[in-house]
């Protein structure tokens, strides 16, 4: 009996050690992006003098920017980043696509199509914010409505249904486009391309991410099965059918929260969490903390070099994360092709 | 040790009825051989019996307990089920893979123990894959995959297995090894099984008792011996047979 307990703790042991340290190396890497990001800016300061503002209390000038004007916004766009490639990775667990990302659902089109107008009425701040949540949310229930018109819920017909309302979206967002005057065309070119200078930074986004971070975690063992198949999970004990919803609506608040924090951010949450499906495996267990850390940190980064490339000049965040996310995606799956054949 | 039992079931694809006040009972230790046709349902029955699909009339029971009324995890204690084929979408290691099996066995708070590790190990070896513990499943051939799926069945260890075509890809070796295993297996444990399978001496070989569907009015229950005659085969695949007595076992072959 003594020999099984110890037997136990051993693998158990192994297991968690694993997991510690892929979650540590995954907080360095969110370490250094916050260290990065707080680093640039218009104004020069230096590393020490970033670790300085953060752990001792001092008045200055520096303390000042880099703590009130730069951490609010690094702080924001890492919530982003995580919710994004946290809903990457449920919407792919649902649809069993490893290619759905969180807008496949029409989530982005809806949002873009209700702010596109508010920016044509001449509303600002907070109600373009409004005016996106309620857009994300008007296309996930359209899509839910339609795509279980039968009472059966196939991921397939799901899948379909969403990518059609998203190009129902996209010809909206031309034509509003197409009508407006040229000089609301640039907010306009932005806000589709994600930036994160309209973020609010509220503890409710933090919050919300806690709370889905926690409540996937629980749920972590069970997506496994489901990533299997339906039958298969439901054979080894999953209940599928209140899963499904969970995701469905966990990957929804989430990108919905996104959306309505900076506009469409392209590419985190397909390449995050597929590129750690390639290093790490797929144990969702592992994939969730390490996606909402990964992508947290990737944007962060990508924000970062957006507000200082051409600076004065700012570019949409989203044009860095494809700049960023597309070649070193391309480069880890040739190599583990490679890999795999030798 | 428990019993599987349906009750006046009826089952049915949009129009097409697939059986009709089915009564059947799958007892501990019993080994039952599915024959029928091309799309005559096998599969769909399979997956009621599993709760895995509502039956339109009738109950399905499981120890006098209807299988609606068990919890999922419970259920799945009870009941396992090899799927004709299986998904792969996302990678995933044979280790990995057959581990999901003990997801039933392991406690909700609970991380895989070195126990349910031993036990998927030794299940490996038992089906020849202990060489490809760590190999991607996509890189297996269509019989190890079958193989990793049988073993996965096996680490779930269920008392009541339903196998859909558990010789699917499987040479004519290995057909013989597991078979044999699951066989060897329900009798010594008192499991209760029902595989799907095309082959009617593979049924008299390794089954005790045998289900043919010939059509959603007449399924014909029994035990091998007589149940599977030249005349039930003729109506159930609508072919010839012969008779062919080897040292006192009976062999079929179509004409």
């Amino acid at each position: 009996m003594k020999h099984v307990m110890t037997q136990n703790r051993a693998a158990v042991q192994v297991l968690s050690l694993r997991y510690l340290s892929v979650i540590l190396i995954m907080s360095i890497v969110a370490f250094l992006s916050f260290i990065l990001a707080l680093t640039l800016g218009s104004v020069d300061t230096s590393i020490a003098e970033v670790l300085k503002s953060l752990f001792y209390d001092d008045e200055t000038f520096i303390r000042r920017i880099i703590t009130e004007v730069r951490l609010p916004r690094v702080e924001a766009g890492f919530l982003v980043g995580g919710m994004l490639a946290l809903a990457g990775a449920l919407m792919q667990v649902l649809l069993r696509n490893p290619l759905a990302e969180p807008y496949v659902l029409g989530v982005s089109g809806g949002a873009a199509v209700f702010t596109l107008l508010a920016i044509i009425y001449g509303l600002s701040g907070i109600w373009i914010n409004a005016s996106a949540f309620t857009g994300a949310f008007v296309s996930i229930m359209l899509v839910f409505t339609l795509s279980r018109a039968g009472g059966d819920w196939n991921p397939m017909r799901m899948l379909l249904t969403g990518v059609v309302i998203a190009a129902g979206w996209g010809a909206v967002i031309s034509f509003l486009l197409a009508i407006s005057p040229a000089s609301k065309i640039h907010g306009m070119l932005f806000w589709l391309m994600g930036d994160l200078s309209f973020a609010q930074h509220t503890p409710a986004n933090f919050y919300i991410l806690l709370f889905a971070v926690v409540s996937c975690m629980l749920a972590a063992r069970s997506m496994n099965l489901l990533a299997r198949g339906e039958l298969q999970a439901a054979t080894l004990g999953v209940s599928v059918i209140s899963l499904r919803y969970f995701i469905y609506f966990m990957a929804s608040l989430l990108a919905a929260t996104a959306v309505m924090q900076a506009g469409s951010i392209g590419f985190i949450g397909l390449i995050v969490p597929h590129l750690l499906r390639l290093i790490i495996g797929s144990d969702h267990r592992l994939l969730i903390p390490a996606s909402v850390l990964l992508g947290g940190s990737l944007l962060v980064v990508a924000d970062a070099l957006a507000r200082t490339i051409i600076a004065p000049q700012q570019l949409p965040v989203g044009v860095l994360t494809a700049m960023i996310g597309v070649p070193l995606f391309l480069f880890l799956m040739h190599s583990t092709a490679i890999r795999q054949k030798s | 040790m428990t019993v599987l039992q349906s009750k006046s079931l009826s089952v049915s694809i949009g129009s097409k009825p697939i059986c009709t006040d089915l009564d059947y009972d799958l007892n501990p230790g019993e080994c039952w051989g599915l024959l029928g046709s091309n799309g005559i349902g096998k599969t769909t029955l399979l997956h009621v019996l599993a709760g895995l699909r509502e039956p339109d009339k009738g109950k399905i029971f499981l120890d006098d307990q209807e299988i609606s009324n068990y919890q999922k995890k419970n259920l799945a204690r009870k009941t396992g089920v090899l799927f004709q084929d299986s998904e792969d979408t996302f990678p995933s290691t044979v280790i990995e893979t057959v581990l999901t099996g003990r997801h039933p066995h392991i406690p909700f708070w609970s991380f895989e123990s070195s126990d349910d590790f031993r036990i998927s190990k030794e299940t490996l070896e038992k089906v020849a894959l202990t060489e490809m513990v760590d190999r991607q499943v996509s890189t297996l051939s269509g019989g190890e995959r079958r193989r990793l799926a049988i073993a996965t069945l096996m680490v779930q260890d269920p008392e009541i297995w339903l196998l859909d075509e558990p010789t699917n890809h499987l040479d004519l070796r290995y057909q013989m090894i597991l078979l044999g295993m699951i066989v060897h297996h329900a009798a010594e444990t008192e499991r209760g099984m029902l595989m799907v399978l095309h082959d009617v001496n593979l049924v008299l070989r390794f089954c005790t008792h045998a289900m043919l569907m010939i059509d959603h009015q007449s399924i014909l229950c029994g035990s091998v011996q007589e149940v599977i005659t030249l005349e039930n085969l003729q109506r159930l695949y609508q072919h010839p047979f012969r008779l062919m007595v080897d040292d006192g076992a009976r062999l079929f072959y179509p004409v």
